[in-house]
């Protein structure tokens, strides 16, 4: 058992289509990460806001900044998941007539300005069921992506879409939350390719989560709350441990380097911010995205080495 | 057969249904399953919710024969489910009565909800004031604006109003806020969701805490014939479809002839609809599989309809079920046949009823007079439309 996950990892990480269904960019990607001994950035950009163009711009800004993924945003009319930054972008994209044959031609243009970094979509799961998970899963993959991020997609009713992804190459990456149990855990862990994404807090992306979570706000200079730690303890325990080490992933209400800084503490291989940069975006004049989004990222990337 | 209770294995009807949700909410999620199971058939708990439904709620609800309206239209005699004469004035009291004892049960402090027309708000802030607990209610600022009365009484009864102003300010709306209010308060938080709709175990739950109002019809037709005699025609509005999956689901497979009514807005062919099951397809939407009213690309369109409480671009997933299985009739009723039975049964029987309820009355109005006297027709009238008095006057003056 533990020397068939080694080959499983090898394979992955040798990207070689082993049926672990890793494209390879992404694998490739952190087994340089953890070759240099450093973490992981992963930004989000919601394509078509508040253009098209600036959203391209800031992928620029960005890759430039130092970011090890990209997450591209397709919009959803009904992101649940989503707090009021996010929701506030996708209703903006979809305003500006955004399409799915036009996001696949932003991230193909994407891709061939930049043929290394790895490229997550990041949508909802009724836009992939919409098209058929099967013609969905190639549409993406050809447009030169390499990983799936689907908030509404619990693992239980995954199968499908997991299998298309598969057939694809494409990574899947599920969402863990600091309230899902062990056994639990183990099973989103095996569902994961690429990374795991843990959630760090109670919460809608971009706030901070709820009661508890505010009261964690209060009680010192972090708004990290203790529980989102031991969550990211609790996932390297069970999902990143040498047998099959699928990175760990960190995000929700990440917004500045001293919040990157004590998730790496806790052993996050990789931080995902998302809402900062959509307000970021929107409030930088078109010919700025670039270059506030590359400043912004290399302070959260300069976070990530630091304190490895 | 029906008195059984069918459990959906996997939270499935058919292909419909399941459990589309955010991971943190699994675990919340799986909570009220297990706990709904486990109350739901201990004696103690079935006799304090029974006691409420009859002391407090005003149950069973009559079986009441429209003759008037029978008589104006010549054909089968219609009969009307008293749903409206419970107490709130609509269906809803019986789920949240049930789920508001059961939120109890499970310890939790503070309850949530969603509403469209206000009905199921009010039916939980009642719920909530009886049984002395906290409650919140989201509510699209559109719908606030549209059903006044309703805000005011939640207001009254205790429960928090918390208007929402994304997307098109209605029902799927206010759903996706009191979603995202969960998501960051799982530990001490019920979320008490008002159709039959949403993740499992809430459309079988929903479903069973209203299938009493098909019970009950079973019961009254049967003895108003003299014994074992059914219904030849009911019918049901549905909008998320709570009151008609209630009405339904104990009489699937008794040869009565169910007929579901969506709304059909402005018409069919205008877009400005909300007839989920007679236009939509296949989606994910709220944490279920089902029926949903969509672009070509998967994005939720906007609905139309001049009753707030059937504006939601999705319906229960048993419905959905029930579509394709053939077991139930799902058609339509536009805004003006339902402003017109509105008006009809105020001015023929002195009942005024629920603009929801008004699209199964049309359903009647249209299918009566090719009826035998000696056939039945039970229209689960689901409400009262005190609510829906302004509304219609200014349909009438041709505002809409």
């Amino acid at each position: 058992m533990q020397a068939a996950g080694k080959e499983r990892e090898e394979g992955r990480r040798a990207g070689d289509g082993d049926g672990s269904g890793s494209s390879g960019r992404i694998a490739s990607k952190f087994a340089e990460l953890r070759a240099r001994n450093e973490r992981g950035l992963v930004t989000y950009a919601m394509t078509g806001f508040p253009s098209e163009r600036a959203s391209v711009s800031a992928v620029s800004g960005m890759i430039r900044g130092g970011a090890d993924v990209i997450e591209l945003g397709f919009p959803f009319s009904d992101p649940l998941a989503d707090g009021p930054a996010i929701q506030e972008a996708s209703s903006g994209a979809l305003g500006r007539g955004a399409t799915f044959e036009g996001f696949l031609r932003t991230a193909s243009r994407i891709r061939r300005a930049n043929r290394d970094v790895p490229l997550v979509l990041m949508t909802y799961t009724n836009i992939l069921y919409n098209l058929g998970y099967d013609r969905a899963a190639s549409m993406i993959s050809d447009a030169g992506i390499d990983g799936i991020i689907l908030p509404d997609m619990a693992a239980d009713e995954s199968a499908p879409y997991v299998a298309a992804a598969r057939r694809c190459g494409l990574d899947t990456i599920f969402l863990a939350s600091p309230n899902t149990p062990a056994g639990r855990l183990r099973r989103i862990a095996s569902l994961s390719t690429g990374f795991l994404y843990m959630v760090a807090v109670y919460g809608t992306t971009g706030v901070r989560g709820g009661r508890a979570g505010r009261r964690a706000g209060k009680a010192g200079s972090s708004s990290v709350a203790g529980y989102a730690l031991d969550a990211i303890r609790r996932a390297k325990r069970t999902a990143g441990r040498p047998r099959t080490r699928l990175p760990i992933g960190v995000g929700f209400g990440i917004s500045s380097p001293a919040d990157v800084r004590q998730y790496v503490g806790a052993g996050a291989d990789a931080i995902i911010v998302g809402s900062a940069y959509t307000k970021i975006i929107k409030e930088s004049a078109p010919r700025d995205v670039e270059k506030n989004v590359s400043a912004f990222t290399r302070r959260l990337k300069a976070a990530t080495r630091g304190a490895s | 057969m029906n008195s059984r209770r069918r459990y959906p294995k996997n939270g499935r009807f058919g292909e419909f249904g399941g459990r589309y949700i955010p991971e943190t909410l699994v675990p919340p999620v799986e909570e009220l399953e297990e706990s709904y199971l486990r109350f739901r058939d201990d004696p103690s708990f079935k006799a304090e919710l029974g006691a409420y439904l009859k002391n407090y709620a005003g149950r069973p609800t009559p079986l009441y024969h429209a003759k008037n309206l029978s008589d104006e239209l010549g054909g089968a005699r219609i009969y009307l489910k008293r749903e409206d004469l419970l107490h709130g004035g609509a269906h809803k009291i019986n789920n949240t009565l049930g789920q508001a004892l059961l939120a109890k049960r499970m310890g939790k402090r503070r309850v949530i909800a969603e509403t469209g027309a206000g009905q199921h708000g009010v039916a939980t802030a009642m719920a909530c004031a009886a049984l002395g607990m906290r409650s919140e209610v989201y509510m699209g600022s559109t719908d606030m604006a549209r059903q006044r009365p309703n805000v005011l009484r939640m207001e009254m009864l205790g429960a928090a109003m918390r208007p929402v102003d994304s997307g098109s300010r209605t029902l799927k709306d206010a759903i996706n806020e009191a979603i995202r209010d969960w998501i960051a308060n799982v530990g001490d938080t019920y979320y008490l969701l008002g159709s039959a709709v949403g993740p499992h175990p809430y459309p079988v739950m929903v479903r069973d805490f209203q299938r009493v109002i098909g019970d009950e019809i079973r019961r009254q037709v049967a003895r108003q014939s003299g014994g074992g005699g059914t219904a030849d025609v009911v019918i049901a509005c549905v909008g998320g479809g709570s009151n008609a999956i209630g009405t339904f689901y104990p009489l699937a497979g008794t040869g009565t002839r169910l007929v579901g009514i969506e709304a059909a807005g402005r018409g069919l062919g205008t877009g400005m609809h909300a007839a989920t099951l007679s236009a939509g397809r296949r989606g994910v939407l709220h944490g279920m599989m089902t029926y949903l009213l969509q672009d070509a690309e998967g994005q939720i369109t906007e609905t139309h309809s001049v009753s707030a409480g059937l504006d939601y671009p999705g319906v229960g997933p048993e419905h959905a079920h029930y579509k394709e299985t053939g077991a139930v009739s799902y058609r339509s009723a536009t805004d003006a046949e339902a402003v017109d039975a509105f008006m009809r049964l105020t001015r023929t029987e002195g009942i005024i009823p629920a603009l929801e309820s008004s699209h199964a009355i049309a359903e009647a109005v249209k299918i009566a007079p090719q009826m035998k006297r000696a056939e039945r027709i039970v229209v689960t009238l689901s409400g009262r439309g005190d609510k829906d008095v302004e509304e219609v006057q200014r349909y009438l003056a041709g505002g809409r």
